[in-house]
């Protein structure tokens, strides 16, 4: 069977990978120490694939047939398809069988995501694989989840999926180690009036919850007050889907940085299960 | 209403600027052949992502528009009427803390108590410690 050595979620900004120094230094030094701190730990770990959450950006779906979620089962997926990214368009290895795994194991335990075989990988996925992997080499599955048009699954839910996503995985005896990641948010407005704006108290307060273990505060709040903190920000729905699989195990906030440059709130957080945490424990944000 | 048409002839075109040998400029919209009002097609040939916004286009894709578009923020921003539908309300974290207050410092540290400088010599936490604060949403009971 598998293990999830380790999952975390992170932010995916465009901005990041297309024009990284536009950040204060400060800023990105960090947010990017974060990224290379999880992607050392998933190289340590071993892993031999990882299962990637992230918004659907009118990539690949539009509003004639738009799922809530896919599972890429694809031998590869192609990207990104931005040609203004900087990562190099690349055919990404996928991986089959783990992807049958979560496609299959998730619908026997309730949900309908709906199969791609050819599913592209944009800027949701490429930023944050492409500092996983800068080869682009490990194996990924993607699970792409509608963020932005309603009806929207609510946090609950989307916790719910992704604790579905790990007891899939962990039934899967195709591979040993596998390392699980939601990509999106925190805070962010699009294509709107208030593009640009970043909401601090929501990204810090969410991150909070994740480290307290997401309780109701945080699983039951609506859709619609959701939308208060972003028209972006629920692709959070990728972190709470990570949260979910990884019930029980340490959450650490690593970092987060409200980056006006790359009109997003920006942060990392580490999922260890136990018979993996780090010692000492990886620093929080928050102090006392 | 053709708002669906105008969204359908923003989405293929942001396929075609993905085609490597398609080298078109991205404000070049191809309108022909989409059931749309002069109104519409007027404003995607203007690449006027104001009108977009205001005649219902999908904000996700106004904003891979202006991404492809090489537009920077403060390009397109002051395009959209100011305040027009935002959003706004009551929503449980605000107040929870900011830069603005001084709870996030600039070293990127989260500080659960008001002051950043009683905790300055404090440990950083580890996150399975128990919560200092003994409140669900995580700040120090006098902050509430």
């Amino acid at each position: 069977m598998a293990e999830i050595v380790l999952a975390y979620s992170a932010s995916h900004a465009p901005m990041m990978s297309a024009n990284p120094e536009s950040a204060p230094p400060a800023m990105r030094e960090r947010f990017f120490a974060a990224l290379d701190l999880v992607r050392d730990r998933v190289t340590e770990s071993g892993a031999q694939a990882v299962v990637l959450m992230s918004g659907e950006h009118f990539t690949n779906f539009f509003l004639d047939n738009l799922p809530q979620l896919s599972v890429g089962v694809g031998e590869t997926h192609l990207g990104p398809v931005e040609k203004w990214l900087g990562i190099p368009r690349t055919i990404v290895p996928g991986h089959p069988g783990l992807a049958d795994a979560v496609l299959g194991g998730t619908i026997e335990r309730g949900f309908q995501p709906s199969i791609s075989s050819r599913l592209t990988v944009d800027h949701g996925f490429m930023t944050v694989y492409h500092a996983l992997s800068p080869a682009m080499d490990l194996p990924l599955v993607p699970i792409v989840m509608n963020c932005t048009t309603p009806p929207l699954m609510t946090l609950r839910q989307a916790y719910d999926f992704g604790a579905a996503v790990g007891e899939a995985i962990r039934a899967y005896d195709g591979l040993e180690r596998v390392a699980l990641m939601g990509a999106g948010g925190l805070s962010h407005f699009v294509g709107e009036p208030r593009v640009g704006d970043i909401d601090e108290d929501f990204d810090l307060w969410f991150l909070r919850q994740l480290e307290l273990g997401c309780p109701p505060e945080l699983l039951d709040i609506s859709n619609e007050e959701l939308a208060i903190g972003g028209n972006g920000t629920g692709e959070v729905r990728a972190w709470a889907a990570c949260a979910g699989a990884m019930q029980g195990s340490r959450t650490t906030a690593l970092d987060y940085e409200p980056i006006g440059e790359w009109i997003n709130g920006m942060g990392v957080v580490l999922h260890e299960p136990a018979g993996n945490q780090a010692d000492p424990a990886p620093t929080s944000i928050f102090v006392p | 209403m053709s708002i669906y048409q105008m969204q359908q002839c923003v989405f293929d075109h942001l396929r075609r600027l993905e085609d490597p040998q398609d080298d078109r400029r991205p404000d070049d919209v191809l309108v022909d052949g989409y059931d749309m009002t002069e109104e519409e097609r007027t404003a995607l040939q203007a690449g006027d992502v104001g009108v977009f916004h205001t005649l219902g286009v999908h904000p996700v894709l106004i904003n891979a528009y202006c991404r492809a578009n090489g537009w920077k923020r403060a390009d397109y921003r002051v395009l959209f009427p100011a305040g027009a539908d935002a959003v706004s309300g009551k929503a449980r974290w605000q107040g929870f803390g900011s830069r603005a207050d001084g709870r996030l410092d600039e070293d990127g540290h989260f500080h659960l108590t008001a002051s950043p400088a009683a905790s300055s010599n404090s440990d950083s936490p580890n996150a399975d410690s128990p919560d200092p604060t003994g409140r669900p949403d995580g700040l120090a009971p006098q902050e509430a």
